[in-house]
């Protein structure tokens, strides 16, 4: 038995979790991260309502640009389940690689919008425990820590 | 009987509910709860807003709804005591930590939170043998599916009829979180999904109109009698957030429904409680999942739907009879001009207000200060926790 701990924690409680586990623990540690999934086909929906065809359904090229955050997209999905969102950014866990090495069971990379070649190149370096920005050049991708090192907030405005 | 359930944010407001026809009120507390912008009660709002219910042979749910992070567990267990202590009737839970706590160390009820996104049998069996005694359903389903569970679980099932509905699977949503790394499972949710969006292809503009995730309010005005004829234990009404004006008005219209459908088995003009609603409404409507997945209808798009509604001016206090003056708290500006009784056992009634008096013992034309305490003519009896409503546009 295991169980995928959650994305949206720090690190710091993804080891206190991981010490008091009774399982095997699972981590999604690279790739575009969820932040929504709805039932509504919504691009189907937007479409209608421009009185338009629906071409973008289960195209992997669309991306939504929000106007206040124009330094990220954040990639948009629609296939028979609903409606995904993801973070444009693409997550990655190398500054925290060999503290999760200690505590995880399984490291999962997640390869949704990127390719097989990608993961052969991204996963030797969490085994190294290195990242090697020249190899990964090519993808032009932008990294983020997601909640990592940054817990999120309860209250207030931050961001809004 | 079906159980008429509204949300409170206040004690006021859950007074408000309860005299404007709720069979029970759910509330946040201080802790554990996911409206961390609400007012939220202390322990002593709570104790008295229990008594108060409960002498009216109403109950009292308190969301304890979040999905807490390894720190915040810390007092889980001292906060339910306290809630037992204060006799609520239930609390609404969706982490497996809350609920088992509950369960194992405390008699309080649970009720499964909407935030569990449960639609399916087994998910409704699952947590009935956990001990939870009642589950609201994830607001993701058709009527058919409600009735076909409703009808085959030993669970309460508890059913949304009117609010604020999630974009996404309740509970499943991180939109928040990572941009504006507000935790909306924890209370923080900053309504990211009904901001407008740029939609692009492979990097270029696909169209002008901004794309938006944003759903319409769900409002269940026709589809109240089929979920009481399918045997749903409880109707929910969303909004820890509103007014006090827009409680009474959508638990009174509910109420209604639900009275003239069980004393007589039909509702005989639907377009009157349509009508009650939109003294309340402040954001589009429609019927969510109800009748499928939604379509262009359900969704809002290139424009915010919130209006201001400003017809609300007063709340009755007092009334003596003997003057015909009721003490009024004021609650938004209004003049010398056609007002209207708004009162939960009653069809409204409208009378032109010809002499008010401030609280210095002054005669005014023009009540402006809020929260004062006036002397309003009313040319008839009217009670404490009765609204006056301005007749204007």
């Amino acid at each position: 038995m295991g169980s995928f701990v959650a994305k949206e924690i720090t690190l710091e409680d993804i080891i206190e979790i991981a010490c008091l586990k009774k399982y095997q623990l699972f981590y999604f540690g690279h790739g575009h991260m969820s932040m929504f999934y709805s039932k509504r086909q919504m691009l189907d929906t937007f479409s209608d309502y421009q009185n338009k065809p629906n071409t973008l359904h289960k195209d992997k090229s669309l991306t939504l640009k929000e106007f206040k955050r124009v330094n990220e997209t954040y990639p948009v999905l629609e296939d028979e389940a609903g409606t995904h969102v993801f973070r444009g950014a693409v997550f990655n866990s190398f500054k925290a690689i060999n503290e999760l090495k200690r505590h995880v069971d399984y490291f999962v990379v997640d390869t949704l919008f990127l390719d097989d070649d990608y993961a052969i190149k991204v996963i030797p370096m969490y085994q190294k425990g290195s990242l090697d920005e020249t190899v990964l050049e090519s993808y032009k991708q932008v990294f983020h820590y997601g909640f990592l090192f940054d817990e999120s907030t309860i209250k207030g405005d931050r961001n809004d | 009987m079906i159980e008429l359930l509204a949300s409170a944010g206040d004690l006021e407001k859950l007074k408000i509910a309860i005299i404007y026809g709720a069979d029970a009120v759910f509330v946040g507390g201080k802790s554990f709860s996911l409206r961390a912008n609400a007012s939220n009660f202390t322990k002593e709002d709570l104790i008295e807003g229990v008594k108060f219910a409960h002498e009216r042979g109403k109950k009292v749910y308190v969301t304890t709804n979040v999905i807490p992070h390894q720190k915040d567990k810390e007092g889980l267990l001292d906060y339910l005591k306290t809630l037992e202590e204060a006799q609520v009737d239930a609390i609404i839970a969706a982490s497996p930590l809350i609920i088992n706590t509950a369960l194992k160390y405390t008699n309080l009820e649970v009720h499964i939170s909407t935030q569990q996104s449960a639609i399916n049998i087994p998910t409704v069996n699952y947590w009935y043998n956990k001990g939870a005694t009642r589950v609201v359903l994830g607001r993701d389903i058709n009527l058919d599916d409600i009735e076909h569970i409703t009808k085959n679980v030993e669970a309460e099932i508890e059913v949304f009829i009117h609010g604020g509905m999630c974009a996404g699977f309740s509970g499943r949503c991180a939109l928040s979180n990572h941009l504006t790394n507000r935790d909306a499972n924890r209370g923080g949710c900053a309504h990211t999904c009904r901001w407008f969006f740029e939609l692009q292809k492979e990097g270029e503009k696909v169209t002008d109109t901004p794309f938006s995730m944003g759903s319409k309010d769900l409002s269940a005005v026709k589809e109240v009698t089929r979920l009481i004829d399918a045997g749903v234990a409880s109707l929910k009404i969303e909004g820890r957030m509103k007014s006090l004006h827009y409680i009474a008005t959508v638990v009174n219209t509910y109420r209604r429904i639900i009275d003239e459908y069980t004393q007589t088995g039909r509702i005989e003009n639907y377009a009157l409680y349509e009508g009650m609603l939109k003294h309340a409404e402040n954001r589009l409507t429609s019927h969510g999942f109800f009748y499928g997945l939604p379509t262009k209808d359900q969704q809002l798009y290139e424009r915010r739907s919130e209006r201001v509604i400003q017809n609300f001016v007063g709340l009755i206090v007092d009334y003596d009879e003997k003057t015909g003056y009721a003490t009024v708290e004021t609650k938004n500006v209004f003049t010398l001009e056609e007002l209207e009784i708004f009162t939960p056992n009653a069809m409204s009634k409208t009378f032109m207000n010809t002499s008010m008096i401030n609280s210095k013992g002054e005669t005014i034309d023009r009540a402006f200060r809020a929260s004062e305490h006036i002397q309003v003519h009313i040319p008839f009896k009217v009670q404490p926790f009765d609204m006056i409503r301005a007749k204007r546009a």
